[in-house]
């Protein structure tokens, strides 16, 4: 005998909904704490560059910014894993925290201000003096193939690695083949 | 700066900076959190209220301009007890799923309901293709937003 269940074949009304309705769920962006302070990031405008100087003393210098963490400040951390297929070689092109003296494209984290709040933290990011002496971009595989300009100058490649792909014999197939489609 | 206006009903009074926008006023000055901060530029709707009648994104408008002004926000929208038929049709319809746009597109299919409780389904559309949902893929938002227009129309009549 098949048993009844009130929950599948029949809509269900959802118990979360009641809250997002009346603009009272709770997300990340809603929480306070005693003492909370807010982060905002000063981030590279460029694709490829080398940081030639970076002064935070200004941004210290305005009430309610708490601190200014550069690469520097964090020392040596371990860069940033590949969560996916992290196949040998790969492991030379791992990205950094926070760049140190390169930035590899447009965003990359170059320093974190915290502050009282959001707008004192921009405040921060706004007073930080930062020199960027601009590099080439790389911005396709044709010139990633070049190796005209490196990335990871370290590596001495822009190629991660090589794939090579084989399975059977397709010339054979075809040969033996009763017939085949002259063109396809 | 020091601003007057009315919030749900309520008269407020807020010292601000003069670049404080309304969104942040409401949510971090008046711990209204249920108007939400999507993209802070005007494209995503999810910081939509209702200021004195239409519906406004308030991530571009400074808390400074509401002086004088009626917000309703989504807490607004309905008593403690009973959902509105609005949010009730957003339940029935599975119109939400994280319910981060979900203040954004009541208040302003509130709005556009209040003054046109006729809109058909491209009018809904047209009205709500500033607010973006991630969730839902839209349909049945719309088809709640069809659905609570009866509600519209019987408030009209006295």
């Amino acid at each position: 005998m098949i048993g009844t269940n009130r929950y599948i074949g029949s809509p269900v009304e959802r118990i979360e909904d009641l809250r997002f309705l009346r603009g009272r769920g709770r997300f990340v962006g809603d929480l306070k704490r005693e003492g909370m302070l807010h982060a905002a990031i000063l981030r590279s405008p460029i694709a490829h560059g080398r940081v030639t100087f970076v002064d935070a003393s200004a941004a210290l210098a305005i009430t309610g910014v708490r601190a200014v963490i550069t690469a520097k400040d964090i020392g040596v951390v371990p860069r940033i894993p590949l969560r996916l297929l992290p196949l040998p070689g790969t492991e030379r092109f791992l990205q950094p925290v926070i760049a140190a003296d390169r930035v590899r494209y447009v965003g990359e984290p170059i320093a974190v201000v915290l502050g009282d709040s959001p707008a004192l933290a921009e405040d921060g990011i706004g007073a930080i003096a930062l020199d960027l002496e601009e590099l080439p971009p790389v911005p396709d595989r044709h010139a990633s193939e070049r190796d005209e300009t490196l990335l990871f100058e370290e590596a001495g490649t822009n190629a991660a690695m090589v794939f090579t792909g084989v399975k059977g014999d397709a010339d054979a197939a075809f040969r033996d083949a009763c017939s085949a489609p002259s063109t396809y | 700066m020091r601003v007057n206006f009315r919030v749900n009903g309520d008269p407020v009074a807020v010292e601000v900076e003069p670049r404080l926008h309304l969104a942040d006023c409401l949510r971090e000055v008046l711990s209204l959190t249920g108007t939400h901060l999507g993209c802070e530029h005007g494209a995503c709707g999810a910081c939509t209220v209702i200021v004195d009648g239409a519906a406004v994104r308030v991530c571009l408008m400074l808390a400074v301009q509401a002086e004088g002004a009626s917000i309703i926000t989504v807490e607004g929208l309905s008593s403690d007890e009973a959902l509105s038929p609005l949010q009730t049709a957003f339940r029935k319809h599975h119109a939400l799923q994280c319910g981060f746009c979900t203040p954004g597109m009541l208040t302003t299919a509130h709005a556009l309901l209040t003054e046109e409780p006729d809109a058909d389904a491209d009018r809904i559309r047209s009205a709500l293709s500033g607010n973006l949902c991630r969730c839902t893929g839209y349909i049945p938002i719309v088809e709640a937003v069809l659905e609570a227009r009866a509600a519209y129309r019987k408030a009209d009549k006295p």
